[in-house]
């Protein structure tokens, strides 16, 4: 299909989706907020006293300043940009820890299966967040370090269910007649299962990875907000919501607007996930 | 308590099913108007964590069982200094030379369970003091008496032997902040089992308020204990004071605010401002200075036994302290714009300024001046030779990993300016929010950069555990140590007159500061709101609350 033909097909599948539409929409604004932010951002996000202190949303500091008189607008843009930055790279490590598990479960079957789908139900027994508290708080790493772990430590986390999605598909193919005629064809095991089987098992886990996403922003959210995750003074959503909840009775607008932001994406990627998943 | 309170529901049920019939012909008594439950709300940021003295775990679990226990001597605070009052000790008197203290116990005080507090129970608990099993935090008490030092002379008649001469209000500040335990119930556990004792959670001591209630991180409940008659006597005039667990700042606020809270202590100058203008029935008592926040600076490298050799020089410290706009932070977090009053004040020293006599008179704060820190830093041989704009030496970049309580907001807040600040200077600063216990983890193995620290002062002044060289100085996990700043110690400590004793200490902390051990940042002074509902709360220096017998409710 050329370009032109995948752009229509696109527009005609989120025209009959509304709410498709919608979450792309969302998604789009955010992230397009959040790849632009040093053209966007008024003020350098750490920039101590940019502003009077506590200030509320005006024309100078559009979503107001903290108690720092650092503006809030700027650290909205710049504290995306962490959130999907880290979302999206945990999501990708998972997608491919999924991919490559579900593919060798799928497809040599036997003791691998048994040991990946051992491991599949031990991870899911485990809750994530606790699990990603204890690593992160027996690692004890500071500055970019602690920004990787979580990735790594996300990523390692939400494997699981693509792996179950992906071994399905692959044990499913592997004796139809696209993995025979591969066989037949004397093509390597390889290309058999990364270039004509794993394709065919991707479209379910691209939906989860969707839904991932969002939840995953969630949870680094929910660690920088408990102080395990992104480490100060970078802009972070869930680190400015943490700021603000002493505030929320004089200056609601500090954790208000991140708040709403991370809702938006949340929502965004469900709405999108949602669509892709029913396709 | 579950027995106590299943007693007292057992006797409330006897009460109301087998009253005896009133005599034919006679009136029935008259019935009683129920009296409505006098009852104090107290709001704390975090749950107890013992409420046995000896065991506390912060200024939190301290303040909190001090209602519990009648102490040996009460304190007052007056004309700067720490002045004995009798409480449990009614009378006392010190030999000529020093070397002895004999104590008069009240003969109408009696534990919990009602039985009467003796001499013996004194000597008892000294006697677990000097058991190093016991682990009691108070044990230190025991340096200034000799072995044996505590005897019975009768039933509530006591004498302490000291090693070294002493005065009455040394003794009497060291002796008097001990709390008493009950011999009848702790004489068969073993001293190195109470520390983990269920006694801990359940004391049963000697205050004029009992513990009636604690529910796990959402309140304890103290019941009104009166005993004996006259002066000095206990005869609380409310029933019960609630101390609510609400861990949330924003949550606290909201109960005060709403009129569910009578007392809330560590209000932001901010709020107290908002507070003052909606809510007259709110009063604001202005509290210390007592509580110090500092940066210390870890003077030893990682194996403990060499000095640390970029913060074990004090040229670095210095420049640190440069770099810092301390006056920025105290303005930023602790002015009211309204009043026009900062809520803070530069500190030099770890001695509070409320003492009186404590001179830091030509010990002029450093000032805050980057170019300078540099340039200091730059002498010593420190430069951005790869242009990322953090200063290196022999391939080491100047990092400094700072290490801070995560409950502790407000030391959270000056992390991001020491982050800002040291970084116009050209070094990189990390800040590592830790839970309490982690934090003094690491601190006490020694195992950190910096430490973004607080301390409630002492009103008794012994800097021994803080400043003393060698293993004495049981809070200095910054290895500070200096012969000199020693010998002052032991100087302050031998004089009886006070006003001597506080030249000597203004000598030891100019020492000190000159040494810059810490980034000492500044004293703050506490914000207490009170509701109007509630009368007779006194807040001064020693704590938010004291005194709780005296509150009473409008009319």
């Amino acid at each position: 299909m050329n370009p032109r033909h995948r752009t229509a097909a696109l527009a005609a599948w989120l025209a009959a989706r509304p709410q498709a539409a919608a979450g792309l929409a969302l998604v789009s604004l955010l992230a397009a907020g959040a790849l632009l932010a040093p053209l966007l951002a008024p003020y350098d996000p750490l920039a101590l006293h940019a502003g009077p202190s506590l200030a509320p949303p005006g024309l100078a500091h559009w979503l107001g300043t903290d108690l720092h008189g650092r503006d809030l607008f700027s650290r909205l843009l710049w504290g995306g940009r962490v959130s999907l930055a880290v979302g999206m790279m945990s999501v990708a490590l998972s997608v491919a820890l999924g991919c490559t598990l579900g593919v060798a479960a799928g497809w040599y079957r036997g003791a691998v299966e048994r040991l990946v789908m051992g491991a599949t139900d031990l991870f899911l027994a485990m809750p994530r967040l606790l699990l990603v508290l204890a690593v992160l708080g027996l690692l004890r790493l500071t500055g970019t370090a602690s920004l990787l772990a979580m990735v790594l430590v996300l990523g390692c986390t939400g494997w699981m269910t693509m792996a179950r999605m992906v071994r399905a598909s692959i044990a499913s193919m592997a004796d139809g007649p696209l993995a025979r005629a591969g066989v037949a064809l004397g093509l390597p095991t390889w290309r058999i299962l990364l270039l004509h089987l794993l394709p065919q098992a991707l479209a379910p886990v691209l939906a989860h990875a969707t839904l991932n996403l969002g939840r995953v922003v969630l949870v680094e959210a929910s660690l920088s907000f408990l102080g395990l995750g992104v480490p100060a003074p970078t802009a972070s959503w869930g680190a400015t919501i943490a700021l603000g909840r002493e505030w929320l009775h004089s200056a609601w607008w500090i954790s208000t607007f991140p708040g709403l932001a991370l809702v938006a994406l949340v929502i965004g990627l469900e709405l999108l996930g949602g669509a892709i998943r029913e396709r | 308590m579950v027995h106590r309170a299943a007693t007292v529901a057992l006797l409330l049920t006897a009460a109301c099913t087998d009253r005896p019939d009133p005599a034919p012909g006679t009136d029935p008594a008259p019935q009683e108007a129920p009296t409505a439950e006098r009852v104090a709300f107290v709001g704390i940021n975090a749950d107890a964590g013992s409420l046995n003295q000896h065991y506390a775990r912060s200024a939190l679990d301290a303040m909190l069982s001090e209602p519990l226990s009648l102490f040996l001597v009460d304190t007052a605070f007056e004309g700067g200094r720490l002045v004995p009052q009798p409480a449990l000790a009614e009378a006392w008197t010190l030999a000529p030379d020093g070397l002895s203290l004999e104590l008069t116990l009240r003969d109408d005080n009696s534990w919990h369970d009602g039985a009467p507090v003796r001499a013996r129970d004194v000597a008892f608990t000294f006697g677990l003091l000097a058991d190093e099993q016991s682990g009691s935090r108070l044990a230190g008490v025991m340096a200034m008496l000799e072995p044996e030092g505590v005897q019975v002379i009768d039933e509530h008649g006591l004498r302490f032997l000291f090693s070294t001469p002493t005065s009455v209000d040394e003794a009497l500040g060291q002796l008097g902040g001990v709390v008493i335990l009950p011999e009848h119930l702790l004489v068969d556990l073993p001293p190195a089992e109470l520390r983990g004792h269920g006694f801990n959670r359940e004391p049963v001591l000697n205050g004029c308020w009992a513990l009636q209630e604690w529910i796990a991180g959402t309140q304890l409940t103290f019941e009104a204990r009166p005993w004996g008659e006259g002066p000095g006597a206990c005869a609380p005039q409310l029933d019960r004071v609630v101390f609510r667990v609400l861990p949330e700042y924003a949550t606290r606020l909201l109960e005060l605010r709403e009129g569910r809270l009578d007392i809330l202590a560590d209000l932001r100058v901010q709020d107290a401002a908002d507070l003052g203008r909606e809510h007259p029935e709110l009063a604001f008592h202005r509290r210390g200075p007592r509580s110090l926040v500092y940066v210390g600076w870890n003077q030893r490298d990682a194996s403990g036994d060499a000095p640390n050799p970029v913060l074990g020089d004090p040229a670095v410290r210095r420049a640190l302290a440069q770099a810092v706009d301390i006056d920025a932070i105290m303005r930023d977090l602790f002015h009211d714009p309204v009043s026009g009053e900062t809520y803070a004040r530069r500190a030099v020293g770890t001695i509070t300024p409320a003492l009186d006599g404590l001179s830091t008179d030509g010990l002029d704060p450093i000032p805050h001046d980057p170019a300078a820190a540099r340039a200091a830093l730059e002498a010593l041989g420190w430069a951005d030779s790869d242009g990322d704009g953090v200063l290196d030496r022999d391939g080491e970049p100047f990092h400094i990993e700072v290490l801070t309580i995560a409950s502790a907001a407000s030391r959270a807040r000056v992390g991001i300016y020491l982050q800002a600040d040291l970084a116009k200077v050209g070094v990189a600063v990390d800040i590592t929010s830790l839970e309490r216990t982690a934090w003094m983890e690491r601190a006490n193995s020694g195992d950190f950069d910096a430490l973004l620290g607080g301390w409630s002062a002492s009103l008794y002044v012994d800097p021994s555990s803080t400043w003393r060289s060698g293993p004495e100085a049981h809070w200095s996990w910054i290895g500070y140590a200096n012969p000199s700043v020693d010998a002052l110690i032991d100087q302050g400590l031998a004089t009886e007159d006070p006003a001597e004793a506080m030249a000597i200490w203004s000598r030891m902390q100019a020492e000190i500061y000159r040494d810059q051990p810490y980034l000492f940042l500044y004293w703050a002074d506490e914000i207490v709101a009170v509701n109007d509902r509630l009368q007779g709360v006194t807040v001064d220096i020693r704590a938010p609350w004291s005194g709780l017998e005296a509150w009473s409710l409008a009319e």
